[in-house]
């Protein structure tokens, strides 16, 4: 009797939310160590959780030009990152799929919608060691939402905009990829900040 | 006492989800109240899952089905996030799950009979993490043991299991911790009931228990543990134990009361990614009482390219020698092969085939084949 009272609760509680939750629960390892190596002047960070509706997935689908994966849709997580209680800028850990399975990358932007820069995590492309060297990334520095990091509506890096290093072919693509993707979630999930011109604080 | 305060605390969390879910209309409307504001930063997630077994050996099939739930809340201020949350709780019902030993029947400790339903807590704990930037938290409540691959390998919802149950008798234990991230390197150092699924207090169970590694956000990464207490194992107690008349555990003939023996080990672990392959290795030396003993697993698993991650293949090979004498000792030996598909991003089928090479004592070799539909979402 006991027993059947835990699992009618267990039950209910399990069918009593309306709305799912998509996300995993953490995509990032080390929330601490990256977050302080990209903003050595922050003091913590705050945890955020967007959703993603079906609107905007479709949206960003015609942006991207090309279909977001299949366990992309629902929540995305973001950190602000904080001196103080002031934001300073934004973290969003983020992995993408390679030829031989999950790039895991941390973009952070600055409150004008700008990369700082990026730290790759683990990698399972061929080459990863050059991707995390400063000249390839360097690159990614100062650019937004508006550069063409892809070829049009494909997932092919624009070596116009960005070189790749000499012999590594996918893991490039996958990083510009990224970059692309998550300026598209910063700039849709937090429009606040994309107008905000240096020197203004947020709390 | 346990079950009835567990079947308090998920009442009131039930009761509390519900009024959640009632009130998401006001929800909406008033974004200050006390409850949406302790629901902001949240994730829950529902689980369901369906097991089954057979083996050759025991003629039957054996069931694990599961209803369950977690929830991640993030505790945030002005200054940013301070500490953490997490409850994972299962529903469980079994039926046969049980290992041969011999020809005893031994189900998992915290399962009463071979059909039965469990109440389950599996990660429950607050971490305090304050203003320390990552370099030093605190956690209480429920938690993966400090040591091994464990640490870093997440095998909560897989049907592949790693080498816990064989070094200390559990994965989870009650107690605290504190650990952190340095610039090079991970640590976490535990003390706990060393009881397991439940807390059962002894008077002389405990575990001492600690692993430092190497950052695990790389592709490699290692890890070198150590444990050392006395803790509630029954399956141990069964390992230790020769028969005859009279029965002789750990060379007394008097059985270790409420199933505690004394243990410690150190280990070396380590995890490499190489393309599709994931390498996974660890081995640990110590003694249970006064029998030496060596564990070991090598994993190896590859997902297969243009798949979208959704086919995987794994290999595993675990041996574990023990009562090591001038004589030689007892040795458990067993390889798996599994593939894992998932079918969507709330689906996974898993499989396993076990295949015995050797067992402890006169227990005869098995072939099991294992069966899991995962539901996450």
């Amino acid at each position: 009797m006991k027993y059947l009272i835990v699992l009618i609760i267990t039950l209910s509680l399990a069918l009593s939310f309306q709305s799912n939750s998509y996300a995993a629960l953490c995509a990032f390892r080390n929330p601490d160590r990256d977050t302080y190596k990209l903003f050595p002047r922050a003091t913590g960070y705050r945890s955020v959780i967007r959703t993603l509706d079906a609107k905007t997935k479709k949206a960003m689908e015609e942006f991207l030009g090309q279909p977001l994966d299949y366990d992309e849709a629902g929540e995305h997580t973001f950190y602000l990152v904080l001196k103080g209680e002031e934001v300073i800028g934004i973290i969003r850990p983020h992995a993408e799929r390679g030829k031989y399975g999950i790039v895991e990358m941390v973009w952070a932007f600055s409150l004008d919608g700008e990369i700082i820069d990026f730290l790759i995590q683990r990698s399972r492309e061929r080459g990863t060691d050059r991707l995390k060297h400063d000249e390839f990334r360097r690159q990614f520095r100062g650019k937004s939402l508006n550069d063409p990091f892809t070829i049009g509506g494909t997932k092919e890096i624009n070596t116009n905009l960005i070189k790749p290093p000499e012999g590594v072919i996918t893991g490039p693509s996958v990083i510009a990829y990224s970059a692309k993707k998550n300026l598209f979630l910063y700039k849709y999930f937090f429009p606040e900040y994309h107008s905000i011109s240096q020197g203004n604080s947020i709390k | 006492m346990g079950r009835i305060i567990s079947c308090l605390l998920l009442l009131t969390i039930s009761t509390f989800c519900f009024v959640q879910a009632e009130a998401k209309e006001s929800f909406k409307k008033n974004e200050d109240n006390f409850f949406s504001k302790f629901m902001e930063n949240s994730i829950l997630k529902k689980e369901v899952i369906l097991g089954t077994s057979w083996s050759d050996e025991k003629s039957e099939v054996s069931l694990k089905n599961s209803l369950g739930f977690e929830v991640l809340k993030k505790f945030s201020g002005k200054t940013g996030d301070w500490a953490s949350a997490l409850i994972q709780m299962r529903f469980v019902r079994y039926d046969h799950e049980y290992m041969l030993m011999n020809t005893t029947k031994m189900t998992p400790a915290h399962v009463d009979g071979m059909h039965t339903f469990e109440l389950e807590f599996h990660d429950a704990y607050f971490k305090y993490s304050g203003r320390f930037k990552g370099r030093l938290n605190f956690r209480i409540g429920h938690f993966d043991v400090p040591y091994g691959l464990e640490q870093n390998v997440d095998t909560h919802t897989t049907l592949m299991q790693l080498t816990a149950m064989r070094n200390v008798g559990f994965k989870k234990d009650w107690g605290f911790s504190i650990g952190g991230q340095l610039p090079k390197m991970d640590y976490e150092f535990s003390f706990t009931r060393g009881s397991g699924a439940e807390y059962r207090d002894r008077g002389e169970n405990y575990l001492f228990s600690g692993r430092l590694g190497t950052p695990a956000d790389e592709n490699f990464s290692i890890g070198l543990s150590g444990l050392y207490g006395e803790v509630i194992d029954e399956m141990g107690v069964m390992r230790g134990m020769k028969t005859g008349a009279p029965n002789i555990w750990f060379d007394n003939t008097t059985k270790p009361g409420d199933d505690i023996i004394k243990c410690w080990r150190i280990g070396l672990d380590s995890i490499y990614l190489y393309g599709p392959f994931t390498f996974k290795e660890e081995v640990s030396y110590g003694e249970d009482v006064n029998q030496g003993v060596i564990n070991g697993v090598l994993e190896i698993d590859y997902l297969f390219p243009g798949m979208d991650e959704r086919l995987e293949a794994v290999f595993q090979v675990q041996s574990a020698y023990q009562d090591i004498t001038a004589s030689g000792g007892d040795n458990d030996t067993f390889m798996l092969l599994g593939l894992n598909y998932r079918i969507s991003k709330e689906v996974t089928i898993q499989s396993t085939y076990r295949h015995d090479l050797q067992r402890l004592k006169n227990t005869e070799n098995e072939d099991i084949v294992a069966m899991q539909v995962y539901c996450y979402f």
